[in-house]
């Protein structure tokens, strides 16, 4: 019993990390039509940046995470200059193979300049645990779903409260009418995905403190958040957060149940059936089907 | 004349909102019949709930006695109902013959009979000189043009425009005129959606007049300018008591 | 004879002749002289021209964007080689078996997607591949895991499709080759061809012309699978053994959208054009830096493709075609301004 329950509550952590992480992409899908295949790489790109903020300067990951959004929001911007902007109006087909060498790009860089060896952080709390019932928690664990709270507050206050997260919702539901009421959409893309970059990047600080950081990690927590994305529907940000904490919950008992390395199978799977039974979603909009 | 497409009690919900509300007609072979009304009565909605691209909530429609109501619109090419866009879809990358042949396609599975149907029908609409062109290259009027011989050239019994005059200057519209009429003479029955009076006046033997989603009204275009409810529809109460 | 009188007044398309036919003799000289590094470019230049030539089917005239697919690579070199090693079966029984699991694959995937717009297509792409590798590594009983399995070398000769002479090797692959570029020029003329340009074009439009887009999309998805399987086939039996890493790699499906796009998609000898760019390249790459600088070759290949994307999207065939094509117009005008000036 005690197994299952501490099953369920793991899951529930590392399902947290799968929302906020899929939240990004989703928000990045919703404006700009792009399904973002680089964006795990971005959350490799910050847990290294966490590395090196905690090893050359000391500063805890969750303290740096206050370093780590305003970075990350500025790379995605700027790799979005550079290589999403020119192409924003090409065919669909081009934006999607950009972010696939995108992808591809950064995960060899950090293969090349850092090497495939896996590193970890290592903080005084590293091993501590929380008592809850007679369970018991990692404090790390905890602490990265705390984050992962906070992420999801602070964004849909931003989406409802602020002028640019209208806007941002505005082109996401409607381009063109959003357009005739003065949102400079070029604008609204750039900065949808600095912030959809950022917030994979505070994903990334919070989990270096409990995953290992090695440059094909991205692709590990992409794939999923891919999964987690089109189960909730794309574009759909609570479907994201309930997706993500779905997938952690399945991770985390075919982990359990099945032989290793067949996890990942498990998901991918899952996303498959998704396909075929309910491509919008199970909390999407109805906007996977055709013309109808 | 025989009755070739029957709508029967159409209703399309959108969210609850009634776009198209309980709507029948009959559409006689042969004819040209024009879909007019104010800006959102839905006729682009039941234009498209004939043509396919929406599902009726309730109702049926049948075209030479079969139930088309929710077939997809390839289907429903293949049965005989073709149809323009309003804004302009060509293949902007295919040449006009190549665009031309997608619609040949339709009925000739061989590429070499496909390509002669396909200059048969520019020439008759007037297009051939461009053969080659690409369709990106092509001016709006042009593009009007291709898209109708697309349409076509698949051979349909029902031929839909909407708004295939929209846009186009005077000459313009009266060389289309000129061409729906060859088209209808040579066996193909026209149902028309347009906002320029004088065309629609001129050319169109009935006209069926939807407003809020209902039709008002329906008849020969003469007694449909007099027709009170149809006045006070575009321009209100007071314009219908002049 | 008048496309020799052409070339001849044509700058530019001598130009590009030359430098072609340069390029050709770089490599074909130094095989035919018995060099086995040459001699293994061409032959992986031919048999990865036919596979992304295949992509080149769905992803190219179709635009529909299969980002995973070695899946059929790795499931047609897998069919056959297993079914040689385990049941003792001919290579070329072999290929037609796997050929038809490809096609059923092709079924499998695409007909749900091809129902849905979207990203959709793509992302099951990626996922089939992945779940394909996971199975052949995690399955030993099945696939020998990801120690991989030796083809069976117990006879050499055709009916075992295995060669002592590499060239052989290189002669069937040509065969493919030739026969994939014929298909897809009978593919390009026919209803087929224009549809899933059209589909890609408007699909919209194009389904109101009576074009059936979910049934076109599977057909061209069927063939370029079968073909790709096939490839495959040759594939092992050349390397002579085959490992998930390998065949059911990601970078082996990138590689085969990268050579497409570089070469021009959506036209015939595009997928080939950049096959003989980014095959030697590799090579090269590998050989010079491949053990010391992990990753550079797959760093380089993606800022080949950025490059490309941002400025000669349509590949570099149809940009030298254009550029031939602007060539002649200015030369044309050029000669008419002459004899207006002479009449003047």
């Amino acid at each position: 019993m005690d197994v299952i329950q501490q099953l369920v509550i793991n899951g529930l952590l590392t399902g947290g990390v799968f929302a906020i992480i899929a939240v990004g992409l989703t928000l990045i899908f919703g404006v700009m039509k792009i399904i973002n295949f680089a964006h795990g790489e971005f959350l490799m790109i910050a847990m290294y940046l966490t590395y090196w903020i905690n090893v050359k300067m000391g500063l805890d990951p969750f303290v740096a995470i206050l370093l780590i959004f305003p970075t990350m929001f500025v790379i995605g911007i700027v790799v979005y200059k550079l290589t999403l902007n020119p192409i924003i109006n090409s065919r669909e087909e081009l934006t999607l193979l950009m972010t696939v060498a995108l992808m591809i790009f950064f995960q060899n860089l950090a293969l090349m300049l850092w090497s495939a060896d896996v590193r970890s952080i290592s903080l005084p709390y590293s091993y501590s645990t929380i008592a809850l019932g007679n369970l018991g928690l990692s404090l790390t664990k905890v602490g990265t779903f705390a984050v992962t709270i906070a992420m999801a507050i602070g964004l849909l206050f931003f989406l409802n409260q602020s002028w640019l997260g209208r806007s941002i919702r505005a082109v996401s539901q409607n381009r063109d009418a959003a357009q005739l009421m003065g949102v400079n959409t070029i604008k609204t893309y750039m900065y949808a995905f600095g912030i959809g970059i950022g917030i994979v990047g505070v994903a990334g600080a919070a989990l270096s403190t409990v995953y290992g950081i090695y440059p094909l990690v991205g692709q590990q927590f992409g794939t999923a958040s891919f999964v987690v994305v089109v189960l909730g529907g794309l574009g759909n940000i609570p479907g994201a957060i309930l997706g993500g904490l779905l997938i952690g919950l399945i991770d985390a008992i075919s982990g359990f149940v099945l032989p290793v390395g067949f996890n990942e199978a498990v998901y991918l799977l899952i996303f498959i059936l998704v396909l075929l039974i309910k491509p919008n979603g199970i909390l999407g909009k109805a906007t996977a089907g055709g013309g109808r | 004349m025989s009755c070739l497409l029957e709508v029967q009690n159409a209703t399309k919900l959108f969210g609850g909102l009634p776009a198209v509300n309980n709507v029948s007609l009959q559409v006689q072979e042969h004819e040209i019949l024009g879909m007019i009304g104010p800006n959102g009565a839905g006729k682009t909605t039941l234009f498209n709930l004939i043509a396919g691209y929406h599902s009726l909530s309730s109702g049926e429609i049948i075209f030479d006695g079969g139930n088309i109501s929710n077939l997809v619109p390839a289907k429903i090419c293949k049965l005989g109902i073709a149809r323009t866009f309003q804004v302009v879809k060509p293949f902007g990358d295919m040449t006009v013959i190549e665009n031309a042949m997608i619609g040949s396609f339709c009925r000739h599975k061989q590429a070499g009979e496909a390509c002669k149907k396909a200059l048969q029908v520019l020439e008759f609409i007037g297009l051939s000189h461009l053969r080659d062109t690409p369709a990106k290259s092509l001016t709006i009027a042009d593009r009007k043009r291709l898209e109708f011989a697309r349409a076509l050239a698949t051979e349909p019994k029902i031929l839909m425009l909407d708004e295939v005059m929209a846009g186009l200057r005077p000459s313009e519209v009266d060389e289309t005129l000129v061409l729906i009429r060859k088209v209808r003479d040579s066996g193909i029955t026209i149902i028309l959606v347009e906002h320029i009076m004088r065309a629609i006046m001129s050319i169109c033997e009935r006209l069926i007049v939807l407003d809020h989603g209902e039709l008002i009204a329906q008849g020969a275009p003469t007694e449909i300018a007099r027709d009170p409810v149809v006045i006070e529809a575009y321009l209100g109460k007071e314009a219908s008591h002049v | 004879m008048s496309y020799l009188q052409d070339l001849l007044t044509n700058k530019a398309k001598m130009t590009v002749t030359i430098v072609v036919i340069a390029a050709c003799l770089l490599l074909v000289v130094p095989a035919l002289m018995g060099n086995q590094f040459a001699q293994g470019i061409i032959i992986l230049i031919l048999l990865f021209g036919t596979m992304t030539s295949a992509w080149n089917i769905i992803g190219g005239y179709g635009g529909q964007l299969s980002l995973g697919h070695a899946s059929f690579v790795g499931l047609g070199a897998y069919t056959a080689v297993l079914l040689a090693v385990k049941f003792g079966v001919s290579p070329w029984i072999g290929m037609l078996a796997a050929a038809m699991i490809a096609v059923a694959a092709a079924v499998i995937i695409g007909w749900p997607c091809f129902r849905l717009r979207g990203p959709f297509f793509a992302l099951a792409t990626v996922a089939v591949g992945e779940v394909l590798r996971i199975l052949a590594i995690n399955l030993p009983g099945i696939t020998f895991g990801s120690v991989g399995v030796s083809v069976n070398m117990s006879e050499f000769g055709i009916t075992h499709m295995v060669f002592r002479e590499p060239w052989a090797y290189g002669v069937l692959a040509l065969i493919l080759l030739v026969t994939m570029l014929g298909v897809t020029r009978i593919i390009e003329r026919s209803q087929l061809g224009f549809y899933l340009v059209a589909i890609r074009e408007n699909q919209d439009a194009a389904a109101s012309l009576g074009v059936n887009a979910a049934r076109i999309k599977l057909l061209a998805f069927m063939i370029s699978a079968a073909f790709t399987a096939v490839a495959g086939v040759i594939y092992a039996q050349y390397l002579l053994y085959i490992d998930p890493q390998t065949v059911f790699a990601s970078t082996l499906s990138v590689q085969m959208v990268l050579m497409a796009i570089m070469g021009g998609v959506g036209t015939r000898f595009g997928p080939l054009l950049g096959a003989a760019l980014l095959v030697p390249l590799d090579q090269y790459i590998r050989a010079y830096f491949g053990a010391s600088v992990h990753g550079l070759h797959l760093v380089i290949y993606a800022l080949i493709l950025i490059l490309v994307i941002l400025l000669i999207p349509r590949g570099i065939g149809p940009t030298v075609k254009d550029w031939i094509s602007k060539y002649e117009r200015k030369a044309e005008s050029g000669v008419t301004k002459q004899s207006d000036e002479g009449a003047a």
